[in-house]
């Protein structure tokens, strides 16, 4: 059952596992000024009440790690490999600076996010992420990250661009190379992804002596040696909230929901403990839900700039039965088996952002079919680099019907052609 | 003689000395009419179908997003090769690996094109780029500029020629075609814009043009850091016309560039 943010506050629950500080009615994040949530239709449930606070409260706590002496460590662009890293010290907490992408939407454009990031050179020919300069030039969004890394290398040009302003804008980063990930040839020496791509072992090298590095600056800043063992235990942690996604998306969970859901597979929401008991919460909720048959499953392809557009694809009668939110990687089992910068390496290799676009669309086409999905929707972010070519390759293998929209940070104005476009799709697949 | 197109500054002509192959730097797109892209898609790539049809095989990079997907659109990963080039300074270990897989790949690249025998006369040979450097070092009188850009979506010499009425001599052409100032892809770029500050001041540079392509996002904030950090005048050009196909000097560009030489040449009456 879906409803309003009041309905929501209406369904709060009595035994929620968040702890005190971060449980109340949402509407107190609505009248800070999260006016998105407005606009929503939630999942009535107790334990979607406390996603929401859980998602919604991620400033005070990386203010109340700041005051308890915790290292923020900023993790830049890599979406998901270099929090399990920082989930191994104990005096140290990551953050998703680049998560800033939503503040446009959230706050519904009343802040000066993109005005400062525009004077910043940084304008609308970028992707909605340019948000993440101006909450950096503001410094009322977030504090200010203590350590900041970021990938490089094989990453899209918008975020290239916009790290490099940042430093230029007296944030230092250390950037770490990710390399662009391609098919061993025959002679090479190589590996076998989860995934199941074959790549050179080279490529594992280098991202294995680039994650040591790192390491290495994390011990001299937290004055925490890391060992093998921690690691591993933050590996371990970081299966279990994967294996509780997996439930979550094998389920009904609405979409909006459930991208809420797998965003938090991406830095915990700056809480590992918390995170964990949510998403557990969450998943054993939606494991009871039931398909709507009405609803026609689709695939996404892509993360949105406005959290609508997953009310939107529902109201006009589809449902996600599958996703590719850019980060796969993030939500794939880890091999506890190997030693751990192995695996660590492992996962940042199957980015499918670092790879080609033919393996990513590939692989979005089979989990497609495998997810039983009528058709797919590649929802482009404006002004990303690797979007201008997704739709066009996808079309070229697929066999399943395609519809490719573009999402802006607030998409009231375009919302009727969206969903007329939404609709024409969902009622001919 | 093979002949490879190699859009990139990171490779050297000297790492494919010996091997019988002509290199060309440029996709001649004054020549070549460009196929339809659609919007997001570096201008550029939209003359590499016309460039690939007339070499043996293509170099491109991972140096910008754009051109590592160039590789891929493509669509011909025999002739096609995409360079991992490490945008930190610290991968040496990849760019030799790298280094190592193109020779072999130049090496074992079938010649089927009989044009080298047009392109081979266009080689740039990299070891009279010194002697440019000190002809360049020569003339303070005549008015001086520097163009930079990723690749150049025009005629270069038709831009030398405009400039040359205006009385203005382009005595740096840092576009990936031609010389290579630092690396703005590198992260991070502080010593690009060193490097850039020290050419103008060795080469008596009184104005930067900034040439790129609408989705050109690496040089887009480039060209705003340049405004910020050297001590000339910097003018973004962003080549929408050229991309499409209209021969420069087009209207709009046209009035851009005059009234940059205009000021130039105010600033110099002035005195400093």
């Amino acid at each position: 059952m879906k409803g309003s943010l009041t309905a929501l506050d209406g369904v709060a629950p009595l035994d929620s596992c968040l702890p005190k500080a971060y449980q109340g009615a949402l509407q107190r994040h609505a009248q800070s000024g999260d006016r998105r949530l407005l606009h929503l239709d939630f999942h009535l449930s107790p334990a979607s009440h406390d996603l929401w606070n859980f998602l919604l409260t991620e400033e005070e706590r990386l203010h109340a790690a700041r005051r308890s002496g915790k290292l923020i460590i900023g993790a830049l662009k890599d979406l998901g490999t270099i929090p399990i890293l920082v989930n191994a010290y104990h005096e140290a907490v990551a953050f998703y600076p680049d998560g800033a992408w939503w503040l446009p939407c959230f706050k519904e454009q009343s802040t000066k996010l993109l005005s400062v990031a525009d004077a910043l050179g940084a304008g609308e020919g970028f992707c909605p992420v340019r948000a993440m300069l101006g909450a950096f030039e503001l410094g009322c969004h977030f504090p200010i990250p203590d350590v900041m890394f970021c990938s490089t290398g094989a990453i899209c040009d918008d975020f290239k661009a916009i790290a490099q302003r940042l430093v230029e804008r007296r944030h230092p980063i250390h950037f770490w190379e990710m390399p662009h990930v391609r098919e061993a040839q025959a002679d090479e020496a190589a590996l076998e992804l989860a995934n199941g791509l074959r790549v050179p072992m080279l490529l594992r090298e280098v991202v294995e002596d680039e994650l040591r590095c790192i390491a290495n600056i994390l011990d001299l800043k937290t004055g925490e040696a890391i060992c093998e063992k921690k690691l591993h235990a933050a590996i371990v942690r970081s299966n279990r909230v994967r294996r509780s996604l997996a439930r979550i998306r094998a389920s009904a969970l609405p979409s909006l929901e459930r991208l809420i859901c797998e965003m938090m597979a991406l830095h915990y929401c700056s809480d590992y403990a918390c995170c964990e008991a949510v998403l557990a919460h969450v998943a054993e909720e939606a494991e009871t839900l039931t398909t709507d048959a009405h609803q026609k499953p689709v695939y996404w392809i892509n993360p949105v700039a406005d959290v609508r557009a997953m009310n939107l694809v529902e109201e006009a009668g589809g449902r996600l039965c599958g996703t590719d939110f850019m980060f796969t990687h993030a939500l794939a089992p880890l091999d506890e088996g190997l030693s751990p910068f192995d695996t660590l390496a492992r996962m940042a290799l199957a980015d499918p952002m670092a790879g080609t676009i033919r393996a990513r669309m590939s692989a979005c086409l089979a989990d497609a079919k495998r997810c039983g999905a009528k058709g797919v929707i590649v929802s482009r972010i404006p002004g990303a680099s690797h979007c201008a070519f997704e739709a066009s390759m996808l079309t070229t293998i697929s066999d399943l019907p395609i519809l490719e929209i573009e999402i802006p940070s607030l998409a009231d104005a375009s919302s009727p052609s969206l969903m007329t476009r939404l609709q024409g799709f969902v009622e001919s697949v | 003689m093979k002949t490879i197109a190699v859009l990139s500054h990171a490779i050297p002509n000297d790492w494919l000395e010996g091997l019988d192959v002509a290199v060309v730097r440029d996709a001649d797109c004054a020549r070549h009419a460009p196929v339809p892209l659609r919007a997001g898609v570096c201008g550029y790539l939209a003359f590499l179908p016309a460039l690939l049809a007339e070499v043996d095989g293509m170099v491109l990079t991972t140096s910008c997003d754009q051109m590592r997907r160039a590789a891929e659109w493509l669509n011909d990963d025999a002739r096609v090769f995409l360079f991992n080039l490490p945008s930190t300074f610290h991968q040496e270990r990849l760019f030799e690996a790298e280094k190592v897989r193109l020779l072999k790949w130049v090496a074992q690249l079938p010649q089927v094109s009989d044009r080298s025998k047009q392109y081979g006369e266009e080689v740039i040979d990299a070891r009279t780029e010194g002697q440019q450097d000190a002809r360049r070092e020569d003339n303070k009188e005549t008015l001086s500029i520097g163009v930079l850009g990723g690749h150049f979506c025009g005629d270069q010499q038709s831009v030398v020629r405009f400039f040359e009425k205006q009385g203005i001599r382009i005595s740096l052409w840092g576009c990936e075609s031609g010389e290579r100032v630092g690396d703005v892809f590198q992260r991070p770029n502080a010593t690009f814009y060193d490097q850039v500050q020290t050419l103008i001041n060795k080469r008596h540079i009184e104005g930067l043009i900034v040439a790129r392509t609408t989705w050109c996002d690496v040089w887009r904030l480039a060209s705003v850091r340049l405004h910020e950090v050297v001590n000339v005048p910097v003018l973004e050009w962003v080549m929408d016309s050229q991309c499409h196909g209209q021969p420069f000097p087009d209207g709009a560009s046209t009035t851009r560039l005059e009234a940059f030489c205009e000021l130039l040449r105010a600033r110099r009456q002035e005195g400093p």
